[in-house]
C-alpha cells in the first residue's frame, strides 16, 4: 500500500513538472515578461494631430484561426495611448464566436468591456464619435448608436488595424484576412473627411499590413 | 506484473495531474483575457527636426523604417553635392551617446532630387533620439566646413520585442518627394515602398526591403505584384461607411 502511494506521489510530481513546462500560462510569462496579456498588432496610426474627434471605417468580416486560447480582432481606436481611449470592432474568440464589440479604458487605466454587439457574419461600418451635446464618446455600427462612454479627453489620435493575443511565441493566431476600407475622421467636431494616408504603421512578427489606398488597407498573417 | 501496475500508477497519476492542470490553467487564462489594449508606438517622428534647408539646397527625411536592429531613414536631397551625412548618432538618456559613421546608399534621381537611404543600428532605450550630423559643402571662410544636425526620431516606448517593424512618414516636408508604404510585414520581404514626386510627369522609385533590411530597387511590375491584396478585398466594395471627401479639397 505504501509502495503504491509512493508510486502515485511520484506520478503526481512528474505531472506537476510536466504541467509547469507545458502550460500556456508558463509559456505566456516566458514569452512576455511583465505582461501576461501579450498582444501582437498590425495597425495604422494617425498621429500628425491630436484633435481628432471621430473615426469611421468599413471593416470586412473574417474567420481567423485561434491557436493560443485568446482572440483575433480588427478594431478602430481613438483617444490617448495608455488611458482615455475607446475602441470598436469585431473579435473572434477561442470558443469560435465571432462578435462585434466595443470597450474603453478610463482615466485610471481601467478597462470597461468588451460590450458585445451581436454576431458578426459580414462587413459593417464601425464608427466612434465624440458628441459635444453630452460630452460622451458614442459608438455606432452601420450608423446605429450602440453605446457611449465618458473619457477624460474629448479628442485624440487614431489607430486602426488588427490585434491578436500573443500567449504562445511559436503558435501565432491568424489575423484577417480583413480589409479596413473607406477610413475617415472628424477633427474638432466638424465634418467627416477621408484619411489622406497615415503617419505610422506597426506590425509584429510576420503579420502583414498592405496599403490599398490613402484611406484603406488590408491585414493578414498566419492565415487561415 | 507488479512492475507493470507500478508503471501504470505513476503514469496514470502524472497524466491526471497534467490534464487537470492544463484545463484549469486554460480556464484561468481565458477568464483573465485582456480586452483593451491600444498599441503604443515605439518610435515617433519629430517632423520639425527632419530637414535642412539653406540657400544652396535641401535635405529632407521622408520616411523611416525601423527593424528590430536597424533604422533606415529615406531621404531626398538637392543638389546631391551640397550635403554629406557624416554621422549617425544614437543619443540616450541613460547610456552614453554612440556616434557611428553614417552608411548612405543612393537610390537614384527623382524629379531632380537624389533619393536614398541612411542607416544605422539601435538598441532599446526609451527616450533616446536619432540625430544625423550633416556637413555642408564649402567652407565657412576659415577652412572648416559648416555642420548641422537634425533629429528626426525619438523612442517613445520600450521595444516590445515580437519582431516589431515600424514605418513612419514625415509630412510637411520641404521637397516634393513622397514615400508611400506598399506593405509592411511578412517573412522574405518585410516592406515595399514607393518614392514618388508630387510634381507631374515624374517617375517613381520602387523599393523592396528584405528580411536583412537590404534595400533593392525593383520595377513597377514587381512592386505591384508584391503589394497586391489577398483575396476579395477591393476598395469600394463596402456598402456603407460612405467614402468621405478629402480635407482641404
Amino acid at each position: 500500500m505504501t509502495k503504491r502511494l509512493l508510486q502515485i506521489l511520484l506520478g503526481v510530481s512528474i505531472g506537476l513538472v510536466a504541467l509547469q513546462a507545458t502550460s500556456p500560462y508558463h509559456i505566456t510569462q516566458a514569452a512576455c515578461p511583465g505582461d501576461p496579456w501579450c498582444k501582437a498588432y498590425a495597425v495604422a496610426d494617425v498621429t500628425d494631430a491630436s484633435n481628432y474627434t471621430a473615426i469611421q471605417g468599413w471593416i470586412e468580416y473574417a474567420t481567423p484561426t485561434i491557436r493560443d486560447g485568446g482572440f483575433s480582432a480588427e478594431a478602430l481606436w481613438i483617444g490617448d495611448w495608455d488611458q482615455d481611449y475607446i475602441e470598436i470592432g469585431w473579435r473572434k474568440t477561442n470558443d469560435g464566436k465571432r462578435r462585434m464589440y466595443w470597450g474603453y479604458v478610463d482615466s485610471g487605466g481601467g478597462w470597461h468591456g468588451p460590450y458585445w454587439l451581436g454576431n458578426n457574419t459580414r462587413g459593417h461600418a464601425y464608427q466612434i464619435e465624440h458628441k459635444q451635446s453630452d460630452n460622451k464618446w458614442h459608438v455606432y455600427i452601420d450608423g446605429v448608436d450602440r453605446g457611449s462612454a465618458t473619457l477624460g479627453v474629448s479628442q485624440g489620435t487614431m489607430s486602426a488595424g488588427g490585434e491578436v493575443t500573443d500567449f504562445v511565441a511559436f503558435e501565432h493566431n491568424a489575423m484577417g484576412v480583413s480589409g479596413l476600407l473607406n477610413l475617415s475622421y472628424m477633427r474638432n467636431h466638424t465634418g467627416y473627411w477621408s484619411w489622406n494616408g497615415w503617419s505610422g504603421t506597426r506590425i509584429n512578427y510576420s503579420y502583414l499590413l498592405t496599403r490599398i489606398s490613402n484611406n484603406a488597407f488590408q491585414n493578414s498573417g498566419y492565415n487561415p | 506484473m507488479e512492475k507493470l501496475k507500478g508503471f501504470f500508477a505513476v503514469f496514470g497519476a502524472a497524466l491526471v495531474v497534467l490534464t487537470v492542470g492544463i484545463v484549469l490553467k486554460t480556464q484561468e487564462l481565458q477568464a483573465k483575457l485582456p480586452s483593451g489594449g491600444r498599441p503604443v508606438p515605439v518610435w515617433i517622428t519629430q517632423p520639425e527636426q527632419a530637414a535642412v534647408h539653406d540657400l544652396k539646397g535641401t535635405l529632407d527625411i521622408k520616411a523611416a523604417l525601423i527593424t528590430p536592429k536597424e533604422i533606415l531613414l529615406f531621404y531626398a536631397m538637392q543638389p546631391r553635392d551640397n550635403f554629406k551625412v557624416t554621422e549617425f548618432l544614437v543619443s540616450g538618456e541613460e547610456k552614453q551617446s554612440r556616434t557611428l559613421i553614417a552608411a548612405t546608399q543612393s537610390l537614384g534621381d527623382l524629379a531632380g532630387f537624389d533619393v536614398g537611404v541612411i542607416r544605422g543600428p539601435w538598441t532599446d532605450q526609451p527616450g533616446q533620439a536619432i540625430t544625423l550630423l550633416i556637413t555642408l559643402s564649402g567652407d565657412k571662410g576659415d577652412g572648416t566646413s559648416q555642420q548641422v544636425r537634425i533629429t528626426p526620431l525619438r523612442q517613445l516606448a520600450p521595444d516590445p520585442g515580437k519582431r516589431t517593424l515600424q514605418f513612419l512618414q514625415f509630412r510637411n516636408a520641404l521637397s516634393p518627394i513622397e514615400a508611400k508604404l506598399g506593405f509592411l510585414g511578412g517573412d522574405k520581404e518585410i516592406a515595399a515602398l514607393e518614392l514618388s514626386s508630387s510634381e507631374q510627369d515624374s517617375s517613381s522609385v520602387y523599393l523592396r526591403i528584405d528580411s536583412q533590411a537590404n534595400v533593392t530597387q525593383i520595377t513597377e511590375a514587381e512592386y505591384q505584384a508584391l503589394v497586391a491584396p489577398i483575396g476579395n478585398t477591393v476598395e469600394g466594395s463596402s456598402t456603407s461607411a460612405t467614402p468621405a471627401p478629402l480635407e482641404g479639397k
